[in-house]
């Protein structure tokens, strides 16, 4: 199991090499002078230069490289063009936001999927199961944004229940905090527990007519017993996959759905350093989301040791 | 003295392309300690009939028969619970494949134990948060259930039981798994046994091993076994009478050696013909054609279109049992009753 | 076809095609006929497409009219030629909504179709490539689908917006395609692989048969179901991602009637004018659904696995 895990380690970081290398060559691949598209048209030559000597970007090539990953290593992104200050600062502001958007959306949509997909799986083709079919379809069909908008019509507008602008810190309290992040919790989370839940029915209808199920049934266990402690276990291996993948339908949800609640997080961010051209932002903010999604990843592989034996016990890969 | 009777079972499977009758009016008697063989191709029904006895057929299949007598309680008139308690207690079953019938993510030990505590009186509760809580923090140690599950693996020559009671499937070999379903069978000290081609899917090596190992429990438990299988050599080896089954029907019932001495339907010679043996050595003679899809067959006696004798008759007159000698029963019309000189 | 064909090579060349497009044809619609909900998919789908194409013919006035701000739904507004009528009201420039959807739809649906047959053809290519010949076509492919494994396809077309510096249709299309190729070439690759070694592919290779032709006549023909449900499946999450990209205002330019940068506009006034971000964001949800229901019962027909195409 420790080699797996190493290997799985070593291969997020192996992931995260790669990212940065790309966005490394991706900066320096923009057409024209990226110095002086930042700064605009108006900047005085000595300007460009002394931007440029700052970013480094008057050395070699592999002196270049060799600086920016040992940057990297050291969390040191640059300083912002447009809004001053370093850009890890202005990173370690914007993602609690969206990684709170997204922690809400994650238990929001288990909690709802993991239900609906027993439930759809053991009543196949009757009401419930329909039911649950079609709202998860729905789900699967509203960009998370939207259905943020619907829910900030519905409950912030139309019935005064709860707030739809801004973010309170978790500093000021749990209930201000999750109080804020409700809504645009449950628009990321639908379309995520969608998913999740399809995956839930089918793997579960798959697991139902493997051979150690009738095993159990031929020893006499009852149906409960089969379901919880027989199948869903043995079920939840492949959900854990999906919601692994997954997670970035989860941050891209909270990238445009914080925009919809006005929280300054890692999306407005983005957004915002594209349009104004502020690179060292633009490339934080993506190395942050790829790091996120590689941290994910590992934490998924680290369940896969707990919910599969053969894994804990052995080399052997999924 | 008859363990398990079965009049007229019938099993239906309602499809979208029609209705499949799997196992078509069947007879069966096993006798307590007996070893009984049913012997089939595969789409011939052997399987769906055993678990039609025990209630594991499932939607859309339909069981409907006159009797099933076990042990002198109708069957076919218990609720599901009470067939549960049956299951994997008095009745229990082996299937084909150990590498996929043992559960990956529950440790041996605990799949045993678990048909310990459903089958005996060992005072440890079975509910479901209990199941559950066995199944996430993993079983306790100081069980009765535990101690009689290292007493079983013991039983089946597992060697260093109290070691791989704790391991899951995949660190066992195919025999060995096959070990461990036997152990979970013996585990409610069952009457009856339904091994379902227990040895296919092992080498043969270790298929012999496992059936001797069948037949000596079979022996110290005085537990009769219904040995379901495509393989004439693992019936030669093992049982006492032998039921062939073609297309739903049992076409042929006699003592093993009896049928391998003197087979009467044509499809049993058909059978006998084109299964090598290995200290013979004669042209293998493969019975022509397949088995009929049996979605509404409309004929009389299913195995006429491949039979080499059959006649107009064979396709419009329902074929009774007739008498081929002492115990020896055979449903063919183109056998008069009594007569063994044939073949 | 190749000059080099004999009269009744391509005879039966002609054959196997007829073939395989009437089995694929009676499948879909066989599909259609037997499953409702993949039939309402499909018509959907129609009916969106001869809107987008007749927009100017169908919208009841010009998207670019300017008429009062944010009038409600089933409103009229008098103009200089006449009186026009706002289904669904107009938005915070004064346009009818109603006709912006229209419009919108051109947009939309353009851009997914395209970026998709981009994602289609260039992935198709590597999958071949990579899954034919192995070597560093095939290392280089895995890397980038290591690269991508890091990145929701919405922050990487965003980048790559970034990288080409402009807003525009044309970008956007790049965006999104390139982040999609990988699906195409993933799927392509693995059914090259388990198709590679396959009796006949084995047979064509022996008898001198070019890997050009190999690939095209032989190895394609049996990925075209997977690749068909893949396409479909495809087509509402680049709808999604071209709306989410215009959402954020990295997509086409403003002022550009798309449905995402409808519901841009419309957020900032859900307070006083729900309908300016409602109706486009149902525009969305009902194309989308549709495609979906339409790729489930294609996937269900040509009996793709779920895990077989990318699920997102």
């Amino acid at each position: 199991m420790k080699a797996y895990i190493a290997k799985r380690i070593a291969y997020g970081i192996f992931v995260m090499w790669l990212v940065a290398t790309v966005v490394f060559f991706g900066l320096r691949a923009i057409p024209g002078d990226p110095v002086r598209t930042m700064l605009g048209p108006e900047a005085t030559d000595d300007a460009v230069q002394s931007l440029r000597a700052e970013l480094g970007l008057d050395q070699p090539m592999h002196v270049q490289y060799i600086d920016w990953m040992t940057d990297l290593a050291m969390f040191e992104f640059g300083r912002s063009i447009t809004k001053g200050g370093p850009v890890s600062s202005l990173l370690a502001d914007a993602a609690p936001m969206t990684l709170s958007i997204g922690l809400i959306g994650l238990v929001f949509g288990m909690s709802i999927a993991i239900p609906a997909g027993i439930l759809s799986a053991t009543r196949k083709y009757e009401v419930e199961d329909y039911a649950a079919t079609f709202i998860s379809f729905m789900g699967l069909s509203m960009p998370a944004f939207f259905i943020g908008i619907l829910l900030a019509v519905v409950f912030g507008v139309w019935i005064d229940l709860l707030p739809i602008f801004g973010y309170v810190s978790i500093t000021e309290g749990f209930f201000p905090w999750l109080e804020s992040l409700l809504l645009p919790g449950i628009a990321v989370g639908l379309p995520y527990g969608a998913i999740v839940m399809r995956m839930m029915r089918s793997s579960l209808l798959e697991v139902m007519n493997e051979p150690y199920m009738k095993t159990a049934r031929a020893k006499g266990v009852n149906g409960r017993v089969r379901l919880y402690k027989h199948a869903a276990q043995n079920a939840l291996i492949p959900v854990v996959t999906i919601a692994g993948i997954q997670t970035a339908l989860l941050l891209a949800g909270s990238v445009t759905v914080e925009i919809v609640f006005g929280i300054q997080g890692l999306g407005q961010l983005l957004v915002d350093s594209i349009l104004d051209k502020d690179y060292p932002v633009t490339q934080g903010v993506i190395l942050v989301v790829a790091g996120i999604l590689v941290f994910t990843n590992i934490v998924v592989d680290l369940l896969y040791t707990v919910l599969d034996p053969r894994i804990r016990y052995g080399g052997e890969q999924t | 003295m008859s363990l398990l009777t079965v009049k007229g079972l019938t099993t239906e499977f309602h499809t979208r392309r029609g209705v499949v009758t799997a196992v078509d009016d069947v007879d069966l008697t096993v006798n307590r300690g007996e070893l009984v063989g049913l012997v089939g191709e595969s789409g011939s029904g052997k399987t769906v009939l055993a678990e039609s006895v025990v209630g594991l057929v499932e939607e859309p299949g339909v069981v409907t028969a006159d009797s099933i007598v076990f042990d002198g309680q109708r069957l076919d008139q218990l609720t599901e619970s009470e067939m549960r308690t049956l299951r994997g207690g008095k009745i229990a079953m082996v299937f084909q494949d150990p590498m996929t019938s043992l559960n990956p993510t529950i440790s041996t030990g605990e799949q045993i134990a678990e048909a310990v505590r459903l089958h005996n009186d060992t005072g440890e509760s079975i509910s479901l948060p209990a199941e559950l809580k066995r199944k996430i923090f993993g079983a306790a140690k100081d069980t009765e259930s535990w101690r009689r599950a290292i007493e079983l693996l013991e039983e089946v020559g597992i060697p260093e039981p109290s070691v791989r009671v704790t391991e899951y499937p995949h660190e066992f070999s195919g025999g060995m798994r096959q070990r461990v379903m036997i152990s979970m069978a013996l585990a409610g000290e069952p009457d009856l046994l339904i091994a379902d081609e227990p040895t296919t899917a092992l080498d043969v090596t270790v298929q012999a091993q496992i059936l001797e190992d069948l037949k000596s429990l079979s022996q110290e438990f005085d537990t009769a076994i219904l040995m379901i299988t495509h393989d004439l050599a693992v019936v030669a080896e093992t049982c006492d009478r032998v039921n062939v089954m073609y297309a739903g029907n049992i076409i042929e019932r006699a003592p093993a050696d009896e049928l391998f001495a003197n087979p009467q339907h044509p499809y049993t010679q058909g059978l006998l013909a084109s299964t090598p043996r290995a200290n013979k050595r004669r042209k293998l003679d493969p019975i022509p054609g397949n088995v009929p899809d049996l979605t509404n067959i409309s004929y009389a006696c299913h195995f006429a279109p491949r039979c080499p004798e059959s006649t107009a008759e064979c396709y419009d007159v329902e074929p009774e049992f007739r008498s081929m000698g002492p115990d020896h029963v055979a449903a063919c019309l183109q056998r008069d009753p009594e007569v063994s000189d044939r073949e | 076809m190749s000059t080099s064909q004999s009269p009744i090579d391509a005879k039966a060349d002609e054959i196997d095609d007829v073939e395989e497009h009437l089995t694929l044809r009676k499948r879909l619609w066989g599909t259609l006929k037997r499953d409702k909900k993949s039939m309402l998919g499909a018509i959907v789908i129609l009916s969106f497409l001869l809107v987008a194409i007749f927009a100017p013919y169908v919208a009841p006035v010009d998207p670019e009219q300017e008429y009062g701000i944010m009038e409600p739904p089933n409103t009229h507004s008098e103009t200089a030629d006449g009186e026009a009528y706002h289904l669904l009201g107009t938005d915070s420039y004064g346009y009818d909504i109603f006709s912006r959807i229209i419009f919108g739809a051109r947009i939309s649906l353009l851009v997914a179709l395209v970026t998709v047959l981009f994602a289609f053809t260039t992935g198709t290519a590597i999958g071949l490539a990579a899954g034919y010949y192995g070597g560093w076509i095939d290392s280089l492919l895995m890397r980038y689908v290591d690269f991508q494994w890091a990145f929701p396809t919405l922050i990487l077309a965003a980048g790559i917006i970034a990288v080409s510096g402009s807003l525009g249709v044309i970008n956007v299309i790049i965006a999104v395609g390139v982040a999609f190729i990988d699906d195409f070439a993933r799927l392509v690759r693995s059914e090259v692989l388990s198709l590679r070694e396959k009796e006949y592919v084995v047979a064509a290779r022996a008898i001198g048969m070019s890997d050009r032709r190999i690939m095209i006549k032989e190895i394609l023909p049996n990925a075209v179901a997977s690749l068909i449900v893949q396409v479909t499946l495809m087509i509402p999450i680049a709808i999604l991602a071209e709306a989410s990209l215009s959402f954020l205002g990295l997509g086409v330019r403003p002022t550009t009637p798309t449905w995402g940068l409808m519901l841009n506009e419309g957020r900032q006034f859900i307070t006083q004018a729900w309908w300016l971000s409602i109706f486009p964001g149902f525009a969305i949800m009902i194309v989308v659904l549709a495609f979906n229901a339409f790729g489930d019962g294609l996937r269900d027909a040509f009996d793709v696995k779920e895990g077989e195409v990318l699920d997102r």
